[in-house]
């Protein structure tokens, strides 16, 4: 009876432990019978960063954009917010099959649901932190150490996993009533991955289509993409509109998210 | 306070048009205002003791599961308290919470977080588990690897590792190997007699009888029935004939059923009857040997089971049947005309007929029920009754267990050197004749694939499967075996059906029997044959099946050639 009345929040504190279990059973059973095993989550955001970096930095000379007034190679302005948005992407895909993909622990076991759609965003920060890591080390050794990085960095990667949450647990709940939600999650995510200012600069856009600086105002991620850079490439603080906005966009997402979460959640043994 | 209690629980399940109306319940709160209830349970109240072993029965769809998952806590309930006090664990599938690609030893550990231990209690019962299951060396390797019993064997040894005070049962030892369920069920009374709470959610009323001191019979999500589990049993049974009854009135055969006749139950007994009443059981009874009807009856004695049938229509070969229940409605045996390819010929509208089942009462002791019908050989059923007889067999001091084979028990001297096999068979078939008819008495004479005797060409004869043996007595001064015999096998018309003949430890060489009429096969003993029993053994090169000559013919039973007499000759 005990895990069907607890909150959100309290079943994911009182069973912390059982996540972490799971978030290894889910990075080793990727990886299960490799050889290598668990590397392979070091490996190949290793191979991508060093293939990016060479591809745009070194083949492709002369393709260095200006990002508030500082001159970056191509590669440098695209990772941070590309593995950034990985992580992202990886983590409400995962997440929304999380409640239909476990049928056998919802129908069969007394387990915390709630736990389920936590565990890829959990996963995939480790992935995400290893690159981070990565590129920041090579930053540093480019354009010299900022304490900036240091600071900021933190403060950004709590917004964006505030900003997964919510949605996480909305769309995980949301495909189990309906099955399409993660296709459909998956298509519409790749509008999003274009809408967003990753692969260009925002002004690449607004400059020939003002009224798309209006969309970049409103969508979440342009701002945490161009935090991220500000923080990495600029050496800058981010800007405070943006960190409030971000913020809020969680709040009322983990809230949506929480709320239909709790809600259908006595649904799902039926439905999975 | 009792370990569970179950105050009004109700669970509803609504049939939603379509997952847009869920979502719109859940967004708003409230169902939509067409939406159909499917009630799993209701008003159910309960008290299960400490210590007490409850079996709960019922149909499928009457809410067992549904139950047993709201005490684990698994499924909300609609409405009402559940309150369990004390350690649950259930075992709803075994395994669900495995992962394929983990060895076993990492899905113990898995599986340990999932019932929320330290690893450090994960280590200590890790290898309890491990020699309960007794896996060695299969534990490191992955369990998409294991046999089903492997998996089975593993998911329960970690499932009771929980040391519960309240274990939830359901149907999930049905899998694995006979020992290994056994030993589950062993382990589950060891449990139970540590005082666990045991619920159990089965079909099998054999292990509610054998397991449960308490058991419950659920019928449509209510509560139908609680005390102890034979009367509980018997409930449940009754309810299933009664549904058969119901379902023929509902099913496909639904317009034969009431082409003439209503369907009809008669109480008292608590008898089930029903069928298209187109031809009728009138009466039946159960006499001893001397044709006196009796209720009790001598474990080993013969018995006769008689019927009455009156037609109210011309029926071609029916098929007349009886079949024995024990208690727990376990069918213990059952025969009919069709099964032994009779035919019982014609009758037409108005004839009564009497149908007499002999049969010596090879039953262990207790109280058995007699059913009796009259249906056609494509299942159409015009009358059947139903436990409509109940009948006493006074088992026999001699034997224990469900049935009272005829044993013999010999004792001898185990010095294997002095005796020999022939010594043996003197001593075993001391009896043995000289000439051995084929009849009922010849059955404690052979050995192997013999069919049961019956009559053509007014002798008695009996098929012969694949191989057999006869013990006969050689006297002295006996030249030769003589066996008669004949076939029907298609195929022998025109190639012999070759039967390879050893007597004693002697190779007698091959005979073939061709088809059409008796032939006798004589072999001559070898010089210097002392008086003494032989075997006869007949191995036939190939055998047939009735039914594969003539797709019409319902004997399946593997033939070779069928034999009247087996006499030594001097």
């Amino acid at each position: 009876m005990q895990t069907l009345n607890q909150t959100l929040e309290s079943q994911l504190i009182s069973n912390r432990r059982l996540l972490w279990v799971l978030v290894a059973r889910d990075l080793r059973a990727r990886y299960a019978g490799s050889g290598l095993g668990i590397f392979w989550s070091v490996v190949h955001p290793l191979i991508m960063l060093v293939l990016y970096i060479i591809v745009f930095s070194t083949l492709m000379r002369g393709s260095a954009l200006r990002v508030h007034g500082v001159v970056a190679g191509y590669a440098v302005f695209l990772i941070p917010a590309l593995i950034a948005w990985n992580w992202f992407y990886e983590s409400l895909i995962g997440a929304a099959g999380s409640i239909t993909g476990n049928a056998n622990l919802i129908k069969k076991v007394v387990f915390p649901s709630a736990i389920l759609p936590s565990i890829n965003i959990v996963a995939g920060a480790i992935p995400f932190a290893v690159t981070m890591a990565l590129f920041l080390v090579f930053a540093w050794f480019m354009a010299g150490f900022s304490i900036v990085s240091v600071i900021y960095l933190p403060l950004l990667i709590l917004l964006e996993t505030a900003l997964i949450i919510g949605p996480a647990y909305l769309f995980a709940s949301l495909n189990v009533m309906l099955r399409d939600t993660s296709q459909f999650l998956i298509a519409a995510l790749q509008f999003l991955f274009w809408g967003t200012p990753i692969v260009y600069t925002p002004e690449a856009l607004t400059v020939p289509f003002p009224w798309l600086a209006c969309w970049f105002d409103i969508n979440p991620f342009a701002h945490l993409a161009g935090a991220y850079r500000d923080v990495i490439i600029v050496h800058r603080t981010p800007m405070l509109g943006s960190i409030l906005y971000i913020a809020i966009v969680a709040i009322i997402s983990y809230h949506a998210g929480r709320t239909l979460f709790l809600r259908s959640r006595s649904h799902f043994p039926d439905e999975v | 306070m009792p370990a569970i209690q179950v105050r009004n629980l109700g669970k509803r399940y609504r049939a939603y048009s379509g997952p847009m109306d869920r979502l719109r319940e859940i967004v708003t709160g409230t169902p939509p205002p067409h939406v159909r209830e499917f009630v799993a349970l209701e008003g159910l109240n309960l008290d299960v003791p400490r210590g007490c072993a409850l079996g709960v029965i019922g149909p499928n769809g009457a809410g067992k599961s549904t139950l047993l998952k709201i005490l684990a806590g698994i499924v909300d309930p609609s409405e009402g308290d559940v309150r369990l006090t004390g350690k649950v664990a259930s075992i709803i599938e075994l395994g669900a919470g495995f992962h394929p690609d983990f060895t076993g030893r990492e899905n113990v550990f898995l599986n340990a977080a999932i019932l929320g231990y330290s690893d450090k209690h994960a280590r200590s019962i890790y290898d309890e588990i491990a020699s309960f299951c007794e896996l060695g060396r299969y534990m490191d390797m992955p369990v998409k690897t294991y046999s089903s019993g492997m998996f089975v064997r593993l998911a329960f040894a970690l499932a009771i590792s929980v040391k519960p005070d309240i274990l939830l049962v359901d149907e999930a030892l049905a899998v694995g190997d006979a020992v290994f369920a056994h030993r589950c069920l062993a382990r589950i009374r060891e449990m139970r007699e540590r005082g666990v709470t045991i619920v159990l959610v089965t079909h099998d009323t054999n292990t509610v009888a054998q397991l449960c001191d308490r058991a419950i019979f659920l019928d449509r999500g209510r509560l139908a029935g609680d005390g102890p589990p034979k009367d509980v049993i018997h409930l449940y049974l009754l309810n299933v004939a009664e549904r058969l009854t119901t379902l023929g009135e509902n099913g496909p055969q639904a317009s034969k059923f009431h082409e003439i006749g209503a369907l009809e139950t008669t109480s008292g007994t608590g008898e089930k009857r029903f069928g298209s009443f187109e031809a009728r059981i009138t009466r039946v009874s159960i006499e001893d040997a001397s044709g006196t009807p009796a209720i009790k009856l001598v474990s080993g004695r013969p018995a006769i089971f008689r019927m009455v049938v009156h037609f109210d229509r011309q029926v071609d070969n029916p098929v007349f049947g009886v079949m024995f229940k024990n208690r727990y409605g376990m069918e213990i045996f059952g025969t009919n005309t069709l099964l032994r390819s009779m035919n019982t010929g014609a009758f037409k509208h108005g004839d009564t007929i009497q149908v007499s089942f002999m049969l010596p009462l090879q039953l262990g002791g207790g109280v058995y029920s007699a059913s009796f019908a009259v249906h056609t050989a494509d299942g159409h059923f015009f009358d059947y009754r139903v436990d409509t007889k109940l009948f006493e067999v006074l088992g026999s001091p001699e034997t224990i267990g469900i049935v009272n084979l005829p044993a013999q028990i010999k004792v001898s001297t185990a010095s294997t050197d002095l005796v020999s096999e022939d010594d043996l068979f003197d001593k075993i078939f001391s009896d043995a004749p000289q000439r051995l008819d084929m009849g009922d008495n010849a059955e404690p004479f052979l050995t192997g694939e013999w069919y049961a005797a019956q009559r053509s060409d007014a002798v008695w004869c009996r098929w012969l499967g694949r191989q057999g043996r006869a013990f006969i007595s050689t006297p002295d001064g006996c030249l030769a075996i003589r066996i008669r015999a004949c076939t029907y096998e298609p195929l022998a018309v025109t190639e012999p059906l070759e039967i390879e003949i050893h007597i004693g430890e002697e190779k007698m060489g091959a005979r073939g029997i061709t088809a059409g009429g008796w032939q006798d096969i004589e072999l001559e003993l070898p010089q210097g044959h002392h008086p003494r029993i032989v075997p006869v053994s007949l191995r036939a090169r190939r055998t047939w099946a009735p039914r594969d000559a003539d797709p019409l013919n319902s004997d399946t039973r593997q033939l070779s050639i069928l034999v009247s007499t087996i006499e030594a000759i001097t």
